[in-house]
């Protein structure tokens, strides 16, 4: 058994050929824009035939063994409007016309592994984001080019340091314990989207041990070039994304690179440069008067305080977050080929972002090279190889515990008539911590090399006039080694404090996921439409690997922590093997108006308690496009689809194991505070969704509308178990949430005038609302960090939402003095989660400029506001007053520090102005174009929320809870200056 | 063609799937597989080493700063975490859904699972395993000893609020009764009892190796059984004193038996005689567990430095600082100058922390002997330990209980200075912890409207565990 590989049967598989039937009718012809260029890479397909040809860069195509008679004839590209076309019998050459589609309206969606449809037939609502939306402005990360563009998501940035760290949430939250972030698959490539923390908890201790998910981490779908993406496709559930078996509950975000096309080189440069900048403020207080100063430390005389007053009044934040240098971007891209040839696109990065916390930066170089290859007539061949190599600072910020060393701790504590900025010892921390030193001497950069590659490759192994069967594997890796040092030098104030000056922290990660995925398409056309046939397997194995090694008592100067004199280690390791089948059958019929789709995946992981066992994940789908339209209707689709998908435990929720420690130099064993469960199994998300699908007005305006219900049975819970047992947590499949929500979009062209005015507008409109249905256990706040219920933590319980926040906010009596006991503190719930969230893009073109802009509405919603806890104790906040009436609050048992989170953000701007052909003409050659651009990011921000920013997560991506915030990197802003040319 | 394609893809298919077992070990840690089956010298070693380093990482940090900092010894000043004040001394009190309420609790039952492991593996073990009839009984007794250990550790900190103890149940099992505070104490008692017994059919040896801080008194079961003894006299004195079913005079007399068969001693008085006792070692070798007070933030209130008798020797153990700490936090400023010793620096890393030494015997004898109004013995040993450990001039026979108890306050606050929640023990006892002793406002208790937290509450995992606060089960 063991001598067959999966790939080696299919490699055999594909040797086996058919025959080709006989030449016979060929129809030739040229596609082209209403405007007169040809249009590359468009589908021309005949009706009620399986055959099909993709247009050159000339826009010429040729379709072999038409068949007699009269032929309609379908084209379809991505940006125009398709058309259709009858040809007369006698008729062999066609030309046709493309209309350019502004609204998008148009795009293909996967419906499988290999297997794909029109959106015009889709029956689930996937969002499709083409490389036009993605590039609308320069961004530091893919994420955020998403935000406020995919009804359905709610995606947030944990906070403002460089080098990414966001969260996508697609409809609701999916998981309380196990994962609830989307999976990512690049060009059919399973990525991973891995936080790793390299080991900054050494030096804040913001939580226990060597690592700690305070480690403000970087997600890393960070190294993805954004520029180098065609289409994002987001499945944002189990009827969507069924085909992803056990890893698509939180759904898919299916990402396609860019690919050569037939033609001559073109060649495509930009270079941008900009800058950060701080986008709010805090403030501090002022002391006017030596009185003053005296009367809020409770002195009499100068001597008494830690240092003098002085009539200075030091902006800290002002001083400490600017001057970063300038950031830049250089893209650089070709692509080409020869029909029936080799096809190929190279990509090339080459930026950094200074951000605004000194010594702060994200660096970036990738290379992309996708080669595609025809054999032959049959056998098509497509390489895509991405390599990325990021190199990140991100400083220190948000939570600390002792020694004090995060910036926004050390501001609050220390009067802002002390000077700072001078680098000078604080004498106001026992510390001594002053963030102008740390930031120059502390260093804690982590570097990426990573790998993407994969083949995907079809042999068509027989085609006749009505059935085809292709064969399609699809396999590859991603590997990436993650290193992390943080070197924090013995002659930083704070480092003696804990005994043991200097730390050297090393974190060595690697990670490698490879899967393949073989796959039959069988497409047969009859008298009543066609039925696709598919089928296939797929393996996938995931490896993770972290050591970190700890060295403290480190001297000055000194970067190897081999040369510390206290030394500990930790390492990691997950491995996960999974296997499928998948079968699935598509009918299409009715004139292409009725698609039915069922499906089914057979799964097995190791991660589940029975590895062998294999879970079932069925999907079913239907859409139908009326045929009677009311006036001013050009098409009205009804869609519905139903689907399931697990969520795999986390690796090691199986297990039960000991702890071991060293006792004077003895190996002790204690049986472990976690109960893990032999039995464990994967979460199940069951989810229907409905909706339509309609445009109007000749393509001016389209609505698209979509319900949906998400159920997840068999969560697995890290429950809390009485700490008397001695245990604190056990595994277990408990609970049952539901999301159910409602996703609307509204896209429509208001103007369009004969003098080349155009205003192109698009709304967005997403809201749901989730519960905890059922729950096995008693309601417990889940262990994923959190600061208390006197502040506010997250909290689940059955008949509540998952993104519950429990706070402390009223009291059964107060003390005479007016503070509130514990014992008679009222715990209240309070929804985290925004009412609805909405965006609104709106682009006018005129000639040659361009003006776009991007507002990410998000309505209601809660954050816990800890930096002004951090202020209001000390009384150095800007408003003293409103401090002092939030403590009294406080002490009285009020919720003050849970504030709204709502926001209205202008998330892009962007001008453009292509230069006039006049004078590309004269500069370079014909038909050259050159664009000039000013965009800006973030420049305007209205909230309610008293802190740096309302999106903020203390403890990077998390999928309850993400609401702390303590002192975190602020979030800056940014403009950049472009220019692009094509060539 | 399509059928044998379709089938030799079938075939494909099912190949696959037997192609790799699907199973992947546990990578990270040990199985708890590996100490089932008949307990044997080697895993025994594994689990007694087990026991006491669990014991070792608990009984420290903040089972000292939290109640040193509630009777007012001690300060920890950090502005990234006020409510080592706020909650501990001020007027918001320790929230069981903090760290402050909820904490020094879960590491003891931890410790408890882990001994009742150890004393059903040992109970269950034969000489074929390795194990005779004396050995197993020497690890029952030390298992029974640590476990009591645990819980009257937990006792000193939720006192009244009592503790559960039926506890050797499966993790499903349902919630084992919430017991009162005398209850626990008598229970404690008899397992210590229990445990002396087991340790005297222990043999000559133990069938493994302790830690070092433990074999000067305790390396054999015989000296262990001493160790068992000393922690028995405690609870015993405690127990007479509680104001919640209080034994009195029992109490009193049965700490004063136990310390008789205790490693107590009067002959030798000199430091290193007086610091005879249990200890936990530390070490900055790789695994190993380092003193937790070494904390920069962690400060001596300003009273302790300012109140010590001019001329007492335990003065070495207060550092005062060049320049105030300060911090302003709830409306209020907290000010000291003075550190513990080994607050600061490497080398105090390693500085080993007593479970139990002859001078805290020396001094609870002396209480024992001040409750039964014995005057003259409490004297006796109050100067044992103010002349040999203070350097200072003995007192006279006293004549009033109450001067006693005010010269044993002293003596105990200086000499087992954070080491553990002896002060707080008998603050609370000697109803002490109030305004009258600590007045509101000044450095000793810096809040305004003060609120005298003596005991910590029942976390809210327990209480959510449970669907609500348990009630207390009094027999």
């Amino acid at each position: 058994m063991r001598k067959f590989s999966v790939s080696a049967l299919a490699c055999a598989l594909l040797a086996i050929a058919a025959s080709s039937a006989s030449a016979q009718r060929r129809l030739t012809g040229r596609v082209t824009a209403t405007t007169g260029e040809p249009v590359p890479s468009a589908t021309v397909t005949v009706q009620g035939m399986t055959i099909g040809a993709t247009t050159g860069a000339d826009g010429r195509f040729t379709l072999a063994n038409v068949g007699d008679g009269s032929k309609v004839v379908n084209v379809r590209r991505i940006g125009y409007k398709p058309a259709t076309i009858t040809v007369p019998a006698t008729q062999n050459e066609v030309n046709v016309q493309l209309e350019k589609d502004v609204l998008q309206l148009e795009s293909v969606v996967i419906t499988g592994a290999a297997t794909s449809v029109s959106s015009e037939n889709a029956a689930q609502a996937i969002t499709t984001v083409s490389a036009d939306q993605i590039e609308k402005a320069p961004t530091p990360m893919l994420e955020n080019a998403l935000q406020g563009k995919i009804p359905g998501a709610i995606i947030t940035t944990n906070s403002g340091a460089p080098g990414g760290g966001s969260q996508v949430q697609l409809r609701g939250t999916t998981s309380i314990t196990a994962n609830a972030q989307p999976l990512y698959v690049v060009d059919g490539v399973l990525v991973s989207n891995a936080q790793v923390a390299i080991g900054l908890n050494s030096v804040t201790n913001a939580g226990g041990g060597i690592n700690s998910s305070q480690d403000q981490m970087a997600n890393r779908i960070a190294d993805l070039n954004p520029d180098d993406i065609e289409s994002i496709e987001v499945l944002k559930g189990a009827s969507a994304g069924a085909i992803y078996g056990s890893k698509a509950a939180a759904g898919v975000i299916v990402i396609t690179t860019k690919r050569g096309q037939a033609g001559k080189p073109a060649l495509n440069v930009a270079q941008r440069l900009g800058q950060f900048s701080m986008s709010k403020e805090l403030g501090t207080r002022c002391f006017h008067s030596d009185a003053e100063a005296l009367a809020w430390f409770g002195a009499t005389d100068d001597s008494q305080m830690p240092s003098p007053w002085q009539p200075n009044c030091n902006d800290f934040e002002k001083q400490y977050y600017s001057g970063n240098p300038m950031s830049y971007e250089t893209d650089l891209s070709v692509r080409g080929g020869t029909t029936g040839g080799t096809t190929y696109y190279l990509g090339g990065l080459a930026k950094r972002d200074n951000a605004i916390e000194p010594n702060t930066y994200f660096q970036k170089q990738s290379l992309d090279a996708n080669i595609g290859q025809l054999i032959g007539t049959r056998w098509n061949l497509q390489v895509n190889n991405n390599f990325v190599h990021s190199l990140t600072d991100r400083g220190i910020s948000g939570n600390d515990n002792s020694p004090i060393v995060s910036p926004g701790d050390v501001f609050s504590g220390t009067p802002s008539f002390f000077n700072l900025q001078s680098g000078v010892r604080n004498p106001w921390l026992t510390e001594g911590t002053n963030p102008f030193q740390t930031s120059q001497k502390l260093r804690s950069p982590e570097e990426v090399f990573r790998y993407i590659g994969g083949v995907n490759t079809t042999y068509s192994a027989y085609s006749s006039s009505n059935q085809s069967l292709d064969f399609t594997l699809i396999g590859g890796v991603d590997a990436f080694s993650d290193r992390g040092r943080v070197i924090s030098p013995a002659d930083l104030y704070f480092e003696p404090a804990d005994g043991l000056p200097g730390t050297v922290v090393l974190s060595n990660a690697t990670s490698t996921n490879a899967n393949v995925n073989v796959s039959g398409v069988d497409k047969f056309t009859f008298r009543y439409g066609t039925a696709t046939t598919s089928f296939g397997l797929r393996k996938e194995q995931r490896y993770f690997d972290q050591t970190l090694n700890q060295a403290r008592n480190v001297p000055a100067g000194l970067e190897n922590f081999a040369l510390g004199a206290q030394q500990a280690s930790s390492e990691g390791i997950t491995e996960i093997k999974d296997f499928g089948y998948y079968v699935q059958e598509e009918f299409f019929t009715l004139q292409d108006r009725l698609l039915l789709t069922a499906a089914t995946n057979l799964e097995r992981s190791s991660v589940n308690g029975d590895a062998n066992k294999f879970y079932q994940y069925p999907k079913a789908s239907a859409s139908y496009r009326l045929p009677w339209l009311p006036k001013y209707t050009d098409d009205f689709k009804i869609r519905a689809a139903y689907g399931k998908a697990g969520n795999q435990p986390p690796y090691g929720y199986k297990f039960t194991s000991l702890v071991v420690g060293v006792n004077d130099g003895l190996l002790g064993a204690r049986p472990s505070t976690t109960a893990g469960n032999p039995d464990i199994r994967p979460e199940t998300s069951t989810e229907t969704e409905g909706g339509f699908d309609a445009q109007f007005l000749g393509g001016r305006a389209a609505f698209s509308a979509t319900y949906f219900n998400k159920k997840v049975d068999d969560l697995i819970l890290a429950a809390n178990v009485a700490p008397t047992t001695g245990f604190t947590t056990k595994y277990v499949n408990g609970g049952t949430l539901v999301n159910k929500g409602v996703e609307l979009s509204l896209d429509a062209t208001p103007l369009q005038m004969q003098n080349g005015l155009q205003w192109v507008s698009r709304t967005t409109f997403y809201q749901y609302r989730g519960k905890v249905t059922s729950l096995s256990v008693p309601p417990f706040i889940p262990g994923v960090g959190s600061f208390g219920q006197r502040f506010g933590s997250p909290w689940i319980q059955e008949g509540f939402s998952p993104t519950t926040i429990s706070v402390v906010d009223d009291c059964k009596q107060l003390t005479a003095s007016g503070t509130c006991p514990a014992a008679n503190r009222i715990v209240r719930y309070k929804e985290s989660a925004p009412d609805y969230t909405m965006g609104f893009s709106n682009q006018l073109n005129w000639g040659p400029v361009s003006l776009y802009g991007l507002f990410d509405w998000r309505k209601g919603g809660l954050a816990v506001n800890l930096t002004n806890e951090y202020f209001d104790g000390t009384g150095l906040g800007k408003d003293t007053l409103v401090a002092q009436t939030r403590l009294k609050n406080f002490a009285a048992g009020k919720a003050v520090y849970v504030e709204p989170a709502g926001f209205v953000k202008l998330r892009e701007l962007t001008a453009t102005y292509k230069l006039p052909s006049r004078l590309t003409n004269r500069l370079f050659s014909q038909g050259k174009e050159v664009r000039l651009e000013v965009s800006g990011r973030n420049l305007w921000t209205s909230t309610k929320y008293t802190g740096y920013d309302p999106e903020v997560s203390n403890f990077s991506d998390q999928n309850v809870g993400r609401f702390q915030d303590v002192t975190p990197y602020p979030p800056s802003r940014s403009v950049f200056f472009s220019i692009s040319a094509n060539f | 063609m399509i059928r044998r394609i379709a089938t030799l893809f079938a075939s494909a298919a099912l190949l696959g799937a037997c192609h790799d077992s699907p199973n992947v070990p546990n990578f990270n840690a040990v199985s708890a597989e590996a100490l089932q089956g008949a307990l044997t010298p080697s895993s025994a070693q594994l689990l007694v080493t087990g026991l006491l380093n669990q014991y070792r990482n608990t009984a420290i940090g903040n089972h000292i700063v939290f109640p040193e900092t509630m009777a007012r010894d001690a300060v920890r000043i950090d502005k990234a975490e006020t409510r080592y004040l706020t909650e501990l001394i001020g007027p918001t009190q320790p929230d069981n859904g903090a760290f402050t309420g909820s904490g020094d609790f879960t590491g003891y039952f931890i410790g408890i699972r882990t001994a009742n492991t150890l004393i059903d593996a040992a109970k269950a073990a034969t000489d074929a395993s390795g194990l005779d009839a004396a050995a197993r009984s020497a690890l029952v007794g030390l298992g029974q000893t640590v476990k009591a250990l645990n819980y009257w550790n937990v006792m000193e900190m939720r006192d009244s609020i009592g503790m559960p103890i039926d506890l050797d149940h499966d993790i499903n099992a349902p919630p084992a009764p919430w017991v009162c505070k005398q209850n626990v104490l008598a229970y404690v008692s008899a397992l210590l009892d229990s445990g002396a017994t087991a340790l005297a059919a222990g043999g000559s040896a133990f069938p493994v190796t302790l830690p070092s801080g433990y074999t000067t008194v305790a390396g054999t079961p015989a000296g262990f059984a001493k160790f068992n003894r000393a922690i028995k006299a405690k609870v015993e004195l405690y127990r007479g004193l509680s104001r919640e079913g209080g034994t009195g005079a029992a109490g009193f007399n049965a700490a004063v038996a136990a310390l008789g068969q205790s490693f107590m001693q009067t002959s030798d008085l000199s430091p290193s005689g007086l610091a005879l006792g249990v200890y936990e070692n530390y070490s900055t070798a790789a695994g190993e567990t380092q003193n937790s007070l070494v904390d920069a933030a962690l400060h001596l209130n300003q009273a302790v430095g300012d109140s010590i008798q001019p001329g007492d020797l335990r003065a070495v153990k207060i550092v005062k600082a060049a320049a105030p700490y300060s911090i302003s936090t709830a409306g209020a400023t907290v000010v000291t100058q003075y550190d513990y010793e080994f607050s600061l620096g490497s080398t105090s890393l390693t500085h080993p922390l007593p479970i139990m030494k002859n001078e805290e015997l020396l001094l609870l004898r002396a209480q024992a002997a001040i409750e039964l109004n014995d005057l003259a013995t409490a004297t006796q040993f109050l100067n044992f330990v103010r002349v040999n450990s203070g350097g200072l001039a003995p007192y006279a026979t006293f004549t009033s209980q109450a001067a006693a108890r005010n010269a044993l306050l002293y003596e105990k606050r200086y000499s087992l200075l954070m080491e553990g929640p002896q002060r707080l023990l008998d603050l609370r006892a000697y109803s002490r912890l109030n305004a009258t002793n600590f007045r509101p406002g000044t450095s000793n208790s810096p809040f305004p409207g003060d609120v005298f937290t003596s005991a910590l509450p029942i976390p809210v995992n327990e209480v959510n565990a449970r669907g609500g606060a348990p009630a207390l089960t009094c027999s």
